[in-house]
């Protein structure tokens, strides 16, 4: 061998999370809607009417320059799209199998006698962890012992993560688990009269607000939640800390908003109230529970998460 | 619908990932790990990261102008790579100055939580890295391009858009200024 192929031979190989990270940039470009010729478009249709081509291009680099952090966003659809591409910015948190993610939220309490739904004037910290692979969840019963059970929907990192990931692909994944709930649940709950698209945005909601999915996944999960029928656009949302975001909402037997922040787009909690009254049965002997429209069935913040290697660590 | 996408050639991938991007992603798992090893050979292991996002997103956005009459297209990837490369070129000649001066290679980079052993340089080594940070860019660039990243002659003219005439000019010239260091007898690449 000669002196130059022996120089630095024995440089190491690229990272893991250097590679991944610059395999997420790469498919954020992918991604990313071909937005130059219709700008130009549009710019051009300004500028007409604008008038004069120096004066409308001065106003044009104006409003770019003078743009807020906070974008204005203007469909679900435009929501799905940013809170995409922010995804792929945030690498902070790297799933790895066999481990759990600790998850500290703020949550206002269930109203107890006061009725159903839960009391918005009081908060209490709610601490929780889920399994990597999505099939477990567990949290501290009032004893201190741990109670760890099966989470829903049942879907983790490894099945989302299977190549190509597409915002259709993944919602698949997530709608085959609902329809496998659906079929093995107990019929007389009330619950059965959940659409399918509602409880399938619920189990969204569930995946972002519980499990610590790769950016990619993210990224596919927020590209199809405008594809649920249903699902809308909602600003100025609060959550249980106080925080306004802006929400992807889904309005069934209850509306649900899952809460983002509005400049990068990482979830910040959750809200949702009763739209129209129901009955539940609660089985012979026992009054049924009414919900009335208004009432509110929960409020969360997500303040604190982190990689562990067990339940109950922190 | 899963596409396989194993024994298309890279000409292929290309083509189709103009209509359907994400089939670009197959490139950047073919050629990622050896145009990173490459690159982190001539400026360290972080700047090489860097290299390879840039490299790979550049080539995605220019991938509408790749010949795809060439089925391979990693003279290509390492052309674009090299041109990124360039940007450290400051660096590259600091690094290999430091190890000519010290007998010591600052690389690779000594990581968080990671003991890097380093083994003192020979004469002829210190001799060599003197004279790479003495060559004129253009004529590093195809040494070890040549040497480093595997590449033919004629890969390399396609990586720089250079004719092979002029591959053969500079290195010639490479070698022999670094044989000038190293004695005839040191084949060089």
């Amino acid at each position: 061998m000669n002196t130059l192929g022996n120089l630095r031979r024995d440089t190491p190989p690229m990272k893991a999370e250097a590679e991944a990270a610059a395999r997420a940039r790469l498919l954020a470009a992918m991604r990313e809607p071909q937005p130059r010729p219709r700008r130009t478009m549009r710019l051009g249709l300004r500028l007409a009417a604008a008038g004069t081509l120096a004066v409308a291009l001065g106003v044009g680099v104006v409003v770019v320059r003078d743009q807020p952090r906070v974008v204005t966003v203007s469909s679900v659809e435009e929501l799905g799209e940013r809170a995409a591409q922010a995804a792929y910015a945030n690498t902070g948190m790297v799933p790895i199998s066999g481990k759990w993610l600790y998850i500290k939220e703020v949550q206002a309490p269930a109203a107890g006698e006061a009725g159903n739904g839960v009391d918005l004037s009081k908060r209490e910290n709610f601490e929780q962890w889920t399994s990597v692979d999505g099939r477990q969840i567990a949290w501290r019963q009032p004893n201190g012992e741990l109670l760890v059970q099966g989470n829903s929907p049942g879907i983790g990192t490894a099945e989302l993560s299977e190549q190509p990931v597409t915002p259709e692909g993944v919602l698949a994944k997530v709608r085959r688990e609902v329809e496998k709930f659906r079929e093995r649940r107990v019929i007389g709950m009330g619950s059965e009269e959940l659409s399918l698209d509602e409880e399938l945005f619920s189990a969204v909601s569930q995946l972002m607000s519980t499990q610590a999915l790769p950016p990619e996944v993210r990224a596919a999960l927020f590209r199809a939640l405008p594809t649920i029928p249903g699902v809308s656009i909602r600003r100025d949302v609060t959550d249980a800390s106080g925080r306004v975001g802006i929400a992807f909402s889904h309005t069934g037997w209850a509306r649900y908003d899952l809460i983002l922040d509005p400049v990068d787009f990482q979830y910040l909690g959750k809200y949702g109230e009763i739209t129209s009254e129901r009955r539940v049965e609660n089985g012979a002997g026992n009054p049924p529970t009414v919900y009335r429209p208004g009432t509110p069935v929960v409020l969360t913040s997500r303040v604190e998460t982190k990689v562990v290697d067990t339940p109950g660590l922190k | 619908m899963i596409i396989e996408t194993a024994e298309l050639d890279d000409a292929e991938l290309i083509r189709r990932s103009v209509g359907d991007p994400e089939q670009f992603a197959t490139l950047f798992d073919r050629y990622a790990r050896q145009i990173h090893r490459y690159a982190a050979r001539r400026i360290g292991e972080q700047a090489a990261d860097d290299v390879v996002g840039e490299t790979f997103l550049a080539a995605f956005r220019r991938r509408g102008s790749y010949d795809l009459s060439v089925p391979l297209a990693r003279p290509w990837l390492y052309g674009i790579a090299t041109t990124f490369v360039a940007r450290h070129r400051r660096r590259e000649e600091r690094l290999l100055r430091a190890l000519s001066r010290t007998g010591v290679d600052p690389l690779p980079e000594a990581m968080d939580h990671t003991v890097v052993s380093r083994v003192a340089a020979s004469d002829k080594e210190r001799e060599l890295a003197a004279a790479l940070a003495s060559l004129s860019r253009g004529d590093r660039d195809v040494l070890l391009l040549v040497a480093w990243g595997d590449l033919s002659y004629e890969e390399v003219s396609q990586a720089l858009g250079i004719p092979l005439g002029t591959v053969r000019s500079r290195l010639h010239r490479a070698r022999k200024k670094s044989r000038v260091v190293l004695g005839d007898e040191e084949e060089l690449a």
